[in-house]
């Protein structure tokens, strides 16, 4: 509910601050065994259109390429820790993030949920030290049958709140995702969708990013 | 970062065609009129007024291929699978813990104590095969003759370690098998 409220007061806020771009993702995950797991994962963001921008639009402009590695251990069947380390090239100095999470997931009738409790802190150059509490809750609907098999198609709605504090200042973020997914095999899944994306709450320049988005998961 | 880039890139690109060569299982919703009529015919005769939900699906496992339908009825989830010729293999009733008459309850509860130090149980089926006939008479309250009354649990249990488990007791809730059971890949829902 919290979710729905902010992102409806968002609709009321005025949109300083847009753009808009591609947003490749890819995903590798080392399973260690049947409990632990690496994974690896490269982000890149590319600014193609920004309103009020310096630059005419249509653009290719560099925004942020994100490597990450995530150790993850299953504690018990549907819940798991995991530890993370990020790296960010990006125009105004590189950043480099810490990531502590828990997962809980849950299987309900022909669907699977996911909440996700994520903190990280965030050291970039330049910039006061940020620390970050998320919350990311994900229902994966299959598309044929009530269980996602290889070979099918399904639904993934996200909804992630994240909550900052940087200079002792806090702010709002909030990240909606509607993604197509298939289930090619036991190893792959593929990805397309939009990821929305609004900021800056409480501090100046509310701003507003829409990412069409395709991911690549691969498994091994 | 370029190089980087690209060489990240490439290595994708080659692993590209290995897809998987898993077997799977494949579970598909299917129209009515793809089922065997005899089928659908069982499924009227065995449960005859009060299905709510009814919906059909062809499942294929390695080589076998079946129909199930899955359907609500008198506030329980039933599923009902059939062969490729409409023969009934088994139905299943997802029921709680407490449906389970006392003494199997009993027994099943002994050995997952004895098994485990903890464990939470995510689902029992209560799966019964036998004849029409027989199964018609036991859905009826009738009559429990005849009919094979076995007991499905998925659960999660801690002996050394926590992990996913599907047991299958009998009737009266004495250890059939268990086997570990691997909870399918998420990585897209976590990282």
């Amino acid at each position: 509910m919290v979710i729905v409220a902010v992102f409806s007061a968002q609709a009321k806020a005025q949109e300083k601050e847009f753009f808009t771009g591609i947003f490749p993702e890819l995903s590798l995950t080392k399973n260690l065994n049947d409990k632990q797991r690496l994974n690896f994962k490269l982000e890149h963001q590319s600014i193609f259109y920004e309103r009020n921008s310096e630059k005419s639009n249509p653009q290719w402009t560099h925004y942020r390429t994100d490597i990450m590695g995530f150790y993850d251990r299953s504690v018990k069947p549907g819940f798991n820790l995991a530890v993370g380390l990020f790296h960010r090239f990006q125009e105004n100095g590189d950043g480099n993030r810490i990531i502590q999470q828990a997962n809980f997931l849950n299987r309900g009738r022909g669907f699977r949920v996911n909440h996700r409790f994520r903190t990280d802190q965030t050291f970039t150059k330049g910039e006061p030290f940020e620390f970050r509490f998320r919350y990311r809750l994900t229902f994966e609907i299959p598309l044929q049958g009530l269980e996602l098999d290889p070979g099918e198609s399904y639904v993934l709605v996200q909804a992630e709140s994240i909550l900052s504090l940087k200079n002792e200042s806090p702010d709002i973020e909030n990240r909606m995702a509607f993604s197509w997914g298939r289930y090619w095999s036991k190893k792959e899944k593929f990805e397309i969708g939009l990821d929305y994306r609004t900021d800056r709450y409480l501090t100046d320049g509310f701003r507003t990013r829409l990412w069409p988005k395709v991911s690549y998961f691969y498994n091994f | 970062m370029k190089n980087l880039l690209f060489s990240i890139l490439l290595w994708w690109l080659t692993i590209f065609p290995c897809l998987s060569q898993d077997k799977v299982e494949v579970e598909v919703r299917v129209r009515k009129e793809m089922v065997p009529q005899n089928a659908i015919e069982q499924v009227n005769y065995l449960f005859e007024k009060g299905i709510k939900n009814l919906k059909w699906y062809q499942e294929t496992t390695g080589d076998k291929i079946s129909f199930e339908a899955k359907f609500k009825f008198d506030r329980q989830f039933y599923s009902v699978e059939f062969d490729t010729l409409g023969r009934l293999e088994d139905i299943e009733i997802e029921i709680s813990i407490d449906q389970i008459p006392d003494e199997s309850r009993k027994n099943l509860t002994a050995y997952l104590e004895g098994e485990f130090q903890e464990c939470t149980i995510f689902k029992i089926q209560r799966q019964l095969t036998g004849e029409i006939e027989s199964l018609k008479k036991y859905l009826e309250r009738d009559s429990d003759k005849e009919v094979t009354i076995h007991y499905e649990i998925v659960l999660a249990g801690k002996a050394e370690e926590w992990d996913a488990w599907e047991l299958l007791a009998d009737s009266q809730g004495r250890f059939i098998s268990i086997q570990k059971v691997l909870l399918k890949r998420f990585d897209n829902l976590i990282f």
